[in-house]
């Protein structure tokens, strides 16, 4: 079951990168085609550009309360750490929840609330307790990246 | 409304910009700088209805924050 989850989990991680990527070309190759609809995109040349792009990723998103509160409903979870976009910070993921009979439905919904919150896709990693023990026992790449990189702990339940 | 310290700045930040959804249209296309997208596509990533985003994207582009392609 552990084994399974793992091979599930990697490629789901690095699908959602891609699409991020993909994204702004294959609509503008559309358009090309004569198709009549109107994409919108950020002008470069727009004067306040830079300040307010200083302004507007500074400005808190979503309060950490507010997440921990949600997320703390999505099932048993024993831990929850935020890093990437939610610090302005690099790291493999945006976030990382350890919890058994998560709700799946639940958390869906709740990341796309984050996600339009955040204004980007959101990299995140799930996991029961079971599998977070045999990656750590294991020194899996993956969560020993993000608990040494840049991170925040929303919930805390066991030792990390 | 959510009390959260200090001095609740979420709240400025929808207060001070005029509508929250503008704030998440803001800040949408400062994280997916270099794309353009349609209606569609941005309401369903801010979590808004199509309505909304249109009035808020017809505002940003009279003051070319936006542009069209």
């Amino acid at each position: 079951m552990v084994h399974l989850l793992y091979q599930s989990m990697t490629p789901k991680l690095k699908i959602r990168k891609n699409n991020k990527k993909k994204r702004g070309r294959k609509r503008s190759r559309k358009k090309v085609k004569g198709v009549s609809k109107v994409y919108y995109g950020l002008n470069s040349k727009f004067e306040f550009l830079n300040d307010l792009r200083k302004l507007i990723l500074a400005s808190p998103s979503a309060s950490f309360t507010k997440i921990t509160k949600k997320i703390l409903a999505l099932g048993r979870v024993k831990l929850a750490l935020v890093s990437g976009v939610f610090l302005n910070k690099e790291n493999v993921a945006d976030l990382m929840i350890v919890g058994d009979d998560i709700d799946r439905r639940k958390f869906k919904n709740f990341l796309k609330s984050l996600e339009a919150e955040m204004g980007t896709q959101i990299v995140y990693a799930i996991m029961d307790t079971e599998e977070f023990h045999y990656r750590r026992a294991m020194f899996d790449r993956f969560v020993r990246l993000m608990l040494e990189g840049p991170h925040e702990v929303l919930i805390e339940k066991i030792e990390i | 409304m959510e009390i959260s310290l200090p001095g609740m700045p979420k709240q400025i930040f929808d207060e001070l910009f005029g509508s929250k959804a503008r704030v998440k249209i803001l800040k949408f296309f400062f994280r997916n700088e270099s794309g353009f997208f349609d209606i569609a596509t941005i309401a369903k990533r801010v979590q808004e209805r199509e309505i909304v985003v249109k009035k808020e994207l017809e505002r940003l582009l009279k003051i070319k924050f936006i542009q069209k392609q």
